[in-house]
């Protein structure tokens, strides 16, 4: 087995009882990679995780961590540090307790404990805070206390369930690009999971998309944001427009697809459907959308429904009936008095970067 | 907001219970200072001897093996209700739970009289450890359990498994088990993770459980009555043979109001000691 695998799942099945939480799943864990596996509540990431520190073990398919198989190991005997969604600092310790009791479980000698209690305390910018109680940390701190606690015993691999999701929204923020710091300068492996798509593209290195147990797609997060191989990937990642339409001919290197009255061109390998008269979803991001007369030709029609001040843009929410609900987002404020709500609107855009998947006709 | 009239209704009965327990306890001091005449159920003048004869080594020791017998039984209770407990919170199969629940649990709901008896046909003479033990031949002599301090003890740790069972399993269910798991992610074995993560975050239930046994405990009276058979005597035993036998109320109350008041200093005890847990942040 190549020894840059850190964690490897092969053909991984857990169910309960009725529900098939992970379904056949086979992933590769790179040595020092941040990993993240988004997806829906629901969608199999917890138990996944827990399938790698051994807390549940699969009824198919086998678990490595490194070079080993550990699909029958007890968690204490894997080699892994966690950080749970709560924390779960022992409330009987004081922090340096807290971080040194992997060491002591490991038989680390007295010395070198606190050393490394010491250097872990530094890493996660708490230096001095040894003597503290995990009560009288804030939020923020105690997050960092128990991500020390996790990387001090320098496991093969690093599991964080969801850590941010209790932490207010700016504090949040700090703490993703602290974590993806500390993360990048320990170079320590790290599977992390959310239901956050933005916080999956801003820190992995790579994202499993999951859905309904199964891995819909592993990639890069711009490879997934730009080539999304599927439509629920496509819907799942970033803002964007799902649109009903029909396939109407491939020609060359283009396909025509009609949306409403419109008829619009998309390259060929952006079309994941093959054949003329198949229903499709047209996916479009909404900064690519630009409003236009409604007599332009080859737009789509409708009508200005809302405006959604942001700031930094403006979101335009334009009905256009049987289509459903279409977003625009633009930073000219202008548009705001140009196109005023209920005025009538065609909509165009550059849509070399949309996507096509099949539909099923009952949808 | 004005409270309707009849919310103070709802406060009746506990005014009457209040009221019944203060006057019984008025009762009590009242006689505790009155003198005895022996040979009749009147009291005398006001008295202090009542107090003075506390003094005595008799009563000194009656209150220090109740103080043992009531040490004896929490920590015997302790040792064997919490692995009960644990194994009624954390155990997997529902079968297993339900039936440590039910066979901790059941000795609530039979009469403390018919349980004392049952003890009896255990431990007595002809009882059932008696048989075994002479049927196949391990002892030529029946062993003396009945109208012994062991024998009292192991009825009262029957007697008070399920109080001791059900708060050790509140508080052991209190714990949240994201702590066990990282401290087993943290490379701490079964046997590590309750030793220094389970045990020490359930010793509020620990320390309530150990206090109300033994408080419990203090105030016995059928259990070794029956199966001390006035060999073995805790303070309420005393105090019966006092009151009915020799009518010495006066004295038979001096004795209940130092049991009520040791009672007090128990309670808190439990108080003090709770407050400390929680400022702990143990729950
Ligand atoms: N112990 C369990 N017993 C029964 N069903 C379970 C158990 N754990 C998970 N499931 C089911 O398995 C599926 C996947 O659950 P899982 O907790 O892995 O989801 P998740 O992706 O982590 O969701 P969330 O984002 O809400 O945490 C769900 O349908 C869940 O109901
Ligand atoms: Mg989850």
């Amino acid at each position: 087995m190549a020894d840059d695998i850190a964690v490897r799942l092969d053909r991984v099945t857990k169910r309960f009882g009725s529900v098939t939480a992970v379904s056949e799943v086979s992933l590769q864990v790179r040595r020092g990679e941040f990993l993240t596996l988004l997806g829906p509540s629901g969608c199999g990431k917890t138990t996944l995780l827990n399938l790698v520190a051994g807390f549940l073990e699969p009824d198919q398919g086998e678990v490595y961590i490194g070079e080993t198989r550990v699909t029958q190991v007890p968690p204490f005997q894997r080699d892994f540090g966690m950080v749970f969604q709560n924390y779960a600092l022992f409330p009987h310790m004081d922090v340096f307790e807290n971080i040194a009791f992997g060491l002591r479980m490991r038989k680390v000698p007295k010395g070198e404990i606190q050393s490394r209690v010491e250097e872990a305390l530094d890493i996660v910018r708490l230096g001095g805070y040894g003597a503290r109680h995990a009560r009288e940390l804030s939020g923020g701190q105690q997050q960092r206390v128990a991500l020390a606690r996790a990387i001090v015993i320098r496991p093969q691999v690093l599991l964080l369930d969801e850590p941010l999701s209790a932490l207010d929204k700016n504090l949040r923020a700090r703490m993703q690009v602290e974590l993806k710091e500390i993360q990048r300068r320990v170079g320590i492996t790290t599977i992390f999971v959310t239901h956050d798509q933005g916080e999956a593209l801003s820190l992995s290195d790579r994202i499993a998309v999951i859905s309904e147990g199964k891995i819909q797609q592993l990639s890069s997060p711009d490879e997934a944001y730009r080539n999304p191989e599927n439509s629920f990937v496509a819907s799942f990642i970033g803002d964007i427009n799902r649109i009903p339409a029909r396939l109407v001919e491939v020609s060359g290197d283009e396909v025509a697809i009609a949306v409403g009255e419109a008829r619009i061109r998309v390259p060929k390998a952006r079309c994941h459907a093959s054949r003329a008269g198949d229903p499709v979803w047209l996916f479009v991001r909404p900064e690519v959308l630009e409003p236009v007369p409604e007599d332009t030709e080859n737009a789509i029609l409708g009508t200005i429904y809302a405006h959604v001040y942001q700031g930094a843009h403006i979101e335009i929410h334009v009905e256009a009936g049987a289509l459903g609900t279409i977003h625009l987002r633009t930073r000219d404020d202008g548009v705001m008095a140009r196109w005023p709500v209920g005025a009538r609107v065609g909509l165009v855009g550059d849509l070399g970067g949309a996507m096509v998947f099949p539909r099923d006709s009952r949808d | 907001m004005k409270r309707q009239p009849f919310f103070y209704w709802f406060t009746v009965p506990a005014v009457v219970l209040a009221l019944a327990f203060l006057a019984s306890m008025g009762a009590i001091i009242q006689y505790s200072f009155r003198k005895h005449i022996p040979g009749s159920l009147d009291v005398g003048p006001v008295t202090l001897e009542n107090f003075e004869r506390l003094a005595h080594p008799l009563y000194f020791s009656v209150y220090l093996d109740t103080l043992l017998l009531s040490l004896y039984t929490s920590v015997f209770t302790l040792v064997l209700g919490y692995p009960l407990a644990y194994v009624m919170v954390r155990a997997r199969s529902r079968w297993i739970k339900s039936t440590v629940l039910i066979v901790s649990i059941v000795p609530l709901f039979t009469g403390e009289i018919v349980r004392t008896y049952a003890w009896l046909n255990v431990l007595g003479h002809n009882g059932f450890i008696n048989s075994l033990l002479l049927g196949t031949g391990l002892l030529d002599r029946p062993l003396q359990m009945m109208f012994t301090p062991f024998g009292v003890t192991v009825a009262l740790v029957h007697f008070s498994m399920p109080i001791m069972v059900v708060i050790l399993a509140a508080a052991i269910s209190h714990i949240d088990t994201d702590y066990e798991k990282a401290a087993a992610s943290l490379s701490a074995n079964p046997i590590k993770v309750f030793w220094k993560v389970t045990l020490p975050l359930s010793t509020p239930g620990i320390v309530s459980g150990f206090v109300t046994i033994f408080a419990w405990t203090l105030s016995a009276f059928a259990t070794p009555q029956l199966i001390g058979g006035g060999k073995v005597n805790m303070v309420s035993n005393i105090v019966y043979q006092l009151g009915f036998a020799s009518f010495n109320f006066p004295f038979a109350a001096v004795l209940s109001l130092l049991a009520v008041m040791l009672t007090i200093v128990l309670l808190l005890v439990i108080y003090a000691s709770t407050r400390r847990l929680e400022k702990m942040s143990l729950h």
